[in-house]
């Protein structure tokens, strides 16, 4: 097996075929029912983009994000928890992020995450109101953004100006179907694109077929 | 950058425990329910139609008359075997059927004990849901009854969901398919709403003009449920019944 990094703490692991693979910040333990492998002496998780959208991303040839070990990270859509254990793992123990979820029942899953990996600070509630829910931090290092409501792009606008730090990169997993499920996709992507590039700078817009059907991740740099 | 860091996550794992425990509600119990029961029942039939093959194999000429699930499940329990079973429907132990010695049927009668066991575990899922809505949700429990009134809680999320939700958006609760399902099929009359003994009794003709009062009354009931937890059933039952006949006798 041969590895090839990505980001920090994310590789390019090549052992017949490509897979992308983060360094296992709680060794022998599962997340998701992902595979462990060893390599060196060190433990790593497979990501896998049918389940994460940020690996996804990756597969589909998005440049590795500027989200490095020690980082401070505002996850707005937690939800269970899966992709917030890679950037878990990629933030490494000097690093924090903070999930937010509305649903108390996925909030279950974050919740038994967090106590064993000490790097995630759980908060149910509502995305829209994240000043509200009595997060001690003001200024984030990158946010992320997955939720599926109709008025995504207004809320990710919103939190990339008051929590981002200046300089810093954002994306959100924009799912077309949440803002109108009978419109074309492409149509939707162009118009949310547009909204967002008045207030930001656009890096990439990547569909994420066939890994995640009707999504798209988009990566802004906050100027 | 930050203000105040924190310097670990267990007062935030501690606030979103305290959350989450006050935040899960009986709705979610119901919902769980709901989706058990749904899941018990396609393990059933799916069981029911590999032993029903099964059997066919054997004594086709009996399995033949008892295609029904009930009926197999009513017939087999008086025995398996050609002899028991033949006497019981009345007809001939020969078979053309493939013979299987004791040892082989104790497959079927294995399989079949587990099928009467899955059947009762629906029965008791369904008696459950039936009396946690009676006990708790007694309007909706008596206007929509047990089994539609289960899965529109299930499908809304909650009785919160359901009491703010317009009864056109009730009424068509379940049928999300037809109505996101393409520009071809014409906006759907009914959801789950449609097995409601009213809708049923109705003939097709009527049928969604009924759906609109059955719905309407529904959602009438759900809001009496969330904010006042009266029994006003009677009251509601009178007015449905009302417009109903209003509808049926064409005035």
């Amino acid at each position: 097996m041969e590895l090839k990094r990505v980001m920090d703490n994310v590789c390019w692991a090549f052992d017949g075929r490509k897979r992308l693979v983060s360094l296992n910040l709680t060794p022998s333990k599962q997340v998701y029912g992902e595979e462990l492998f060893e390599f060196q002496g060190k433990e790593y998780r497979e990501w896998n983009p049918f389940r994460s959208k940020m690996s996804a991303a990756l597969y589909k040839g998005a440049r590795p994000l500027e989200l490095k070990e020690g980082d401070t990270v505002l996850y707005l859509g937690a939800s269970s928890g899966t992709t917030v254990s890679h950037v878990s793992d990629i933030i490494s123990n000097g690093g924090k992020v903070y999930a937010v979820e509305i649903s108390e029942e996925m909030g279950v899953n974050l919740v038994l995450l967090s106590e064993i990996r000490k790097n995630i600070f759980p908060i149910i509630g509502d995305a829209r109101k994240v000043g509200e829910l009595g997060m001690a931090v003001t200024s984030c290092d990158f946010l992320y953004q997955d939720i599926a409501q109709r008025d995504q792009t207004d809320i990710f606008i919103k939190n990339v100006s008051k929590f981002l730090k200046r300089g810093g990169q954002a994306a959100i997993a924009l799912k077309t179907k949440s803002i109108d499920v009978s419109a074309d996709t492409r149509r939707i992507v162009d118009r949310e694109v547009k909204k967002i590039s008045e207030h930001f700078k656009i890096l990439a817009s990547i569909d994420l077929y066939p890994y995640q059907k009707g999504h798209s991740l988009i990566i802004i740099k906050k100027g | 950058m930050n203000d105040k860091p924190d310097s670990d996550n267990s007062k935030y794992v501690e606030e979103a425990k305290k959350r989450i425990k006050e935040q899960l509600s009986l709705d979610d119990f119901i919902r769980k329910l709901v989706s058990m029961e749904s899941e018990t029942k396609k393990a059933e039939n799916t069981l029911f139609k590999a032993l029903f093959d099964t059997y066919f194999l054997y004594f086709p000429e009996a399995a033949d008359l008892i295609r029904d699930k009930e009926a197999f499940i009513s017939a087999l329990s008086k025995g398996v075997k050609r002899d028991e079973i033949s006497s019981y429907l009345g007809i001939s132990a020969d078979s053309m059927g493939y013979n299987l010695s004791d040892s082989d049927l104790s497959a079927i009668t294995d399989s079949f004990n587990q099928l009467v066991g899955l059947s009762g575990l629906r029965t008791m899922i369904e008696l459950k849901i039936g009396s946690i809505l009676e006990e708790n949700y007694i309007n909706l429990f008596k206007v929509a009854g047990p089994d539609i009134a289960a899965k529109l809680i299930s499908l809304s999320g909650s009785l919160k969901n359901l009491s703010e939700m317009p009864s056109g958006k009730l009424q068509v609760l379940g049928a999300e398919k037809s109505i996101f399902g393409g520009k071809k099929a014409r906006t759907p009359k009914y959801g789950v709403i449609f097995f409601h003994p009213e809708i049923q009794a109705a003939s097709d003709k009527l049928k969604g003009r009924i759906a609109r009062v059955v719905a309407s009354k529904t959602s009438l009931a759900a809001k009496v449920d969330f904010f006042s937890k009266e029994d006003k059933s009677g009251l509601i039952l009178k007015k449905m019944r009302k417009e109903v006949d209003k509808i049926k006798n064409g005035t």
